[in-house]
């Protein structure tokens, strides 16, 4: 793959700053639309649009039972309380909103604020939000609630190259516009605190997971931009084109200059087309992260992984007594490669999967997946495991 | 009515309005479930036989082990539990990557064991350290070492502090590759007179001992002393004696990690101490005894296939006259802790001796009583795995330097140049025979 020049990661955020620019000139009168912003996303969560005053509240759950073995090994067979999450939406006024959602991770592990945005309609295609945001970075970030997606695992290219759940606090707007009558381009866009240092500081080698920024304080003081376009010719396609860019390091204390500055950007590519039985879904993402010369040829300074997702319902109303109930059978292909200079420390993974929901909010998984693991000098190591879940919404 | 007559009525009529309510249902519920019992049946039936077919393709679908002897990560035989749960622990231990929050660095050449050890065997030729000094030949400028803090070079640093650089002044740099560290427990086990046995034997091979100086937290209790320094046996020069100063030295060194033995960071060659602000010592005494103890017990991988062109290769590599420095097999004496130790012949392929290997495999680099041309015969089991352990390329001697086996045997000079010429001078089958034999080991 050729290599992300700095001119085309400025270009996409460019871009991204013209193509808002063009959605607020936009007539105020565009065409309305009954879809939600994010399928899945903030403010399309099940349980918590039934309001009777104000805030609604709402939530999901998520428990899995795991078999991994690695070479021959088992490693697991456990029970994992992986998440309980809290919804809350308030309208506070016609064009004023609050979504929250909070995160408890293995128990009470760890608890995350994982979304808490004010939102304020300017017009019916630019709303400002403020607050601790999801950033939009692919479309997998967005939209991982347990209970929405089919297999137990995330794909991994979107635990580790987007670091699912990405959560910042900044500002910014996003909005919908309309060029025909079925078709739809959708723009986020904010400044946002950024990643930090833990990237390289915090785990072993490039781990853009371990610099998930801070929500209360940028580490020096420069906003990074993230923002996604989406755009949909039909209702039933999306194609999105995503980015987010900026110095991640600590390169000032006090007004001393201790280090060079250095830039990370990931740049995602997503796709979804649904019918009523089938849905493709995928997306693709690669970062660049400066790092010193000294870490050169030890931590990455490029990675890019992708995933190709196939869901196919069936068995509707299988059960008479469960009119609402189907299942779907799911096959998803993934790879990521931590380093791409180097030949070996990538992976890939093959998941297949049969789910059963007894009502579209709650979804029984049982999926099986195989991977192959190259370390650093090539050498290959396997792994598989059977899942089995159980996630709803309430 | 009377009153109780009343409640009576009343509570008849809750009771029976509370089984209405829930029978009804269940009624229904039962009925619809008698209706659906065909599809329950076949979901269960389809259920059961995917379970039963992934338990019978169970090492296919779920991935099998390697065969015994097959890798260099596995444990001797007969353990006991206690010493598999200590192998266990320093198996993590040895794992580990070390983050800068964790006290990798400042300085380091890798951050875990296993960088420079792949899979308990030989190290990349890019993760390959250097060492640097000053000498006239015979005599270290042990002034330089401390000034320039150390002889190894630490290439690597963490954000804000830049890495080390060689001194232009130093006369010698080392390059080389992280050993294998399989059957050190082993090689720990032999006996210093078994090895001092082999000591100039008087047929043009030297064999030369290497008597270093020890940390005195790692010398264990009844051990020979031989004016004040020990038998060294560990490292391309032999110069460590014990196996936990060994990984003591390579956690500071090579880690920048500290411990109880060396509880301050590395001093930078250009900058003088630093540090990164984590409380020293960053490991425990307990880990790195962990680790030692998993070293122990790791045991060498099985010999080969021997076909009769092995066979022939065997008498040939006795016959020119490799096996004089590349001793076929020794014997261990009584290990202390671990029984599994005791009493075994040990097929290292090594005198664990140092000799003179010439000016081509020459770093001039003076380690203890080892010169610039002296060299640990390194054991060559696990030969045959080195390939498949580092990704298909074998890196073959200190360096790395060959990925043929030929070729490493004709950088041998010195001492074993005598060998050398004879393996020349055999025919282009006996050759192959020898190669395969290796290639067995």
């Amino acid at each position: 793959m050729k290599r992300f020049t700095p001119i085309l990661h400025h270009s996409i955020i460019i871009f991204l700053v013209i193509f808002s620019n063009i959605v607020f000139a936009q007539n105020d009168d565009s065409i309305k639309t009954s879809n939600p912003f994010v399928k899945g996303g903030a403010y399309d969560k099940p349980f918590v649009t039934n309001v009777f005053s104000k805030t609604a509240i709402g939530g999901y759950v998520e428990t899995v039972f795991k078999i991994e073995r690695a070479d021959g090994i088992t490693e697991e067979i456990t029970f994992e309380a992986r998440r309980f999450n809290l919804f809350a939406h308030s309208i506070i006024s016609q064009r004023t909103r609050f979504f929250t959602e909070i995160e408890f991770e293995h128990g009470t592990e760890e608890i995350n604020i994982e979304f808490a945005a004010l939102d304020f309609d300017i017009t019916s295609f630019a709303t400002f939000r403020g607050g601790i945001i999801l950033s939009p970075l692919g479309k997998f970030n967005l939209t991982h609630d347990a209970p929405l997606n089919e297999l137990t695992d995330r794909p991994i290219v979107s635990t580790e190259i987007i670091p699912t759940a990405l959560s910042e606090a900044g500002m910014g707007f996003y909005g919908s516009l309309f060029p025909s009558a079925n078709s739809r381009l959708t723009y986020e866009l904010y400044a946002v605190n950024g990643f930090n240092d833990g990237i390289i500081t915090n785990g072993s080698g490039t781990q853009i997971r371990e610099g998930r920024g801070d929500v209360g304080e940028d580490n020096n003081q420069l906003p990074s931009f993230v923002g996604r376009m989406g755009y949909s010719p039909l209702e039933n396609v999306e194609l999105g084109l995503s980015a987010h860019s900026g110095i991640y390091n600590t390169f000032n204390v006090d007004g001393l200059e201790i280090d060079d500055k250095r830039n990370l950007t990931i740049a995602a590519f997503d796709w979804e087309y649904n019918t009523e039985e089938f849905d493709f879904i995928g997306e693709y993402a690669r970062s660049t992260i400066e790092i010193q010369k000294s870490l050169q040829g030890l931590f990455a300074e490029r990675q890019q992984g992708m995933y190709a997702q196939c869901n196919y319902r069936f068995g509707k109303k299988y059960f008479s007594f469960l009119p609402l109930s189907y299942f779907t059978a799911v096959a998803r292909y993934e790879f990521v490669d931590f380093d791409t200079e180097l030949k070996g420390d990538a992976l890939q993974n093959i998941t297949f999967g049969i789910n059963f929901r007894p009502t579209s909010d709650t979804v029984f998984k049982l999926d099986y997946h195989y991977q192959w693991n190259w370390n650093r000098v090539d050498v290959v190591g396997n792994a598989a495991g059977i899942n089995f879940g159980v996630a709803s919404y309430f | 009515m009377q009153q109780s007559e009343l409640y009576f009525t009343n509570s008849s009529i809750i009771l029976i309005r509370f089984f209405l309510f829930f029978f009804n249902p269940l009624q229904r519920v039962h009925i619809l479930v008698l209706n659906n019992y065909m599809k329950l049946h076949n979901l269960i039936f389809i259920f059961h036989f995917s379970l039963l077919t992934l338990f019978i393709g169970c090492d296919t679908l779920f991935t099998s082990k390697p065969e015994t002897g097959e890798t260099f990560d596995q444990t001797l035989e007969g353990l006991t539990r206690t010493q598999k749960l200590a192998f266990a622990r320093g198996d993590e231990a040895f794992e580990k990557t070390f983050s800068v929050i964790e006290g990798l660095g400042p300085i380091f050449v890798q951050p875990s064991c296993e960088g420079c050890h792949n899979g308990d065997g030989k190290g990349h030729p890019r993760t390959n350290l250097k060492r640097f000094q000053k000498n006239d030949g015979s005599q270290v400028d042990t002034n330089f070492t401390i000034q320039y803090g150390g002889a190894q070079l630490q290439q690597r640093s963490i954000p804000g502090i830049p890495p080390e650089e060689i001194p232009s002044q130093r006369s010698a740099i080392s390059t080389r590759s992280g050993p294998p560290v399989f059957g050190m427990g082993l090689i720990e086990a032999i006996d210093d007179a078994t090895i001092l046995a082999n000591v100039d034997s008087g047929d043009g091979i030297s064999g030369k001992a290497n008597f270093v100086p020890a940390h005195e937290m790692a010398i264990p209790p009844n051990v020979n002393s031989y004016n004040g320094k020990y038998l060294g046996r560990f490292g391309r020069k032999s110069g460590t004696p014990f196996l936990l100063q060994q990984v003591a030295t390579a956690y500071l060194q090579d880690m920048g990690i500290t411990s109880e033995f060396f509880p301050q960071e590395l001093q930078h060659a250009q900058l003088g101490t630093m540090s990164e602000n984590i409380p020293e010592p960053e490991v425990s005494f307990s880990t790195l005894n962990d680790v030692a103890n998993y070293l122990r017990m790791l045991a060498p991988p099985k010999r080969g296939k021997i076909t009769s062109q092995i066979k022939l290769g065997d008498s040939l590599f006795t016959a020119i006259g490799c096996a004089n420095c590349h001793i076929p097999k020794m014997q261990t004496g009584i290990h202390p802790t671990i029984a599994a130790l005791s009493n075994k012949q040990v097929h290292l392929y090594s005198d664990l001796l140092l000799h003179d290997m010439g000016d081509e495999l020459a770093d001039n680099f003076i380690e203890g009583e080892a010169n610039g041309k002296e060299w640990r015969t390194t054991p060559l089991w696990g030969l045959r795995l080195y390939a498949e352990n580092l990704g298909g390329t074998a890196y073959y001697l200190h360096d790395g330097r060959t990925n043929d086996l030929k070729t490493a045997i004709l950088f041998h000079g010195g001492e074993a140049m005598s060998a050398r010429n004879l393996f020349n001078a055999l025919s282009n089958a006996d050759k192959e025979a020898v190669l395969a034999f290796l290639r067995s080991l």
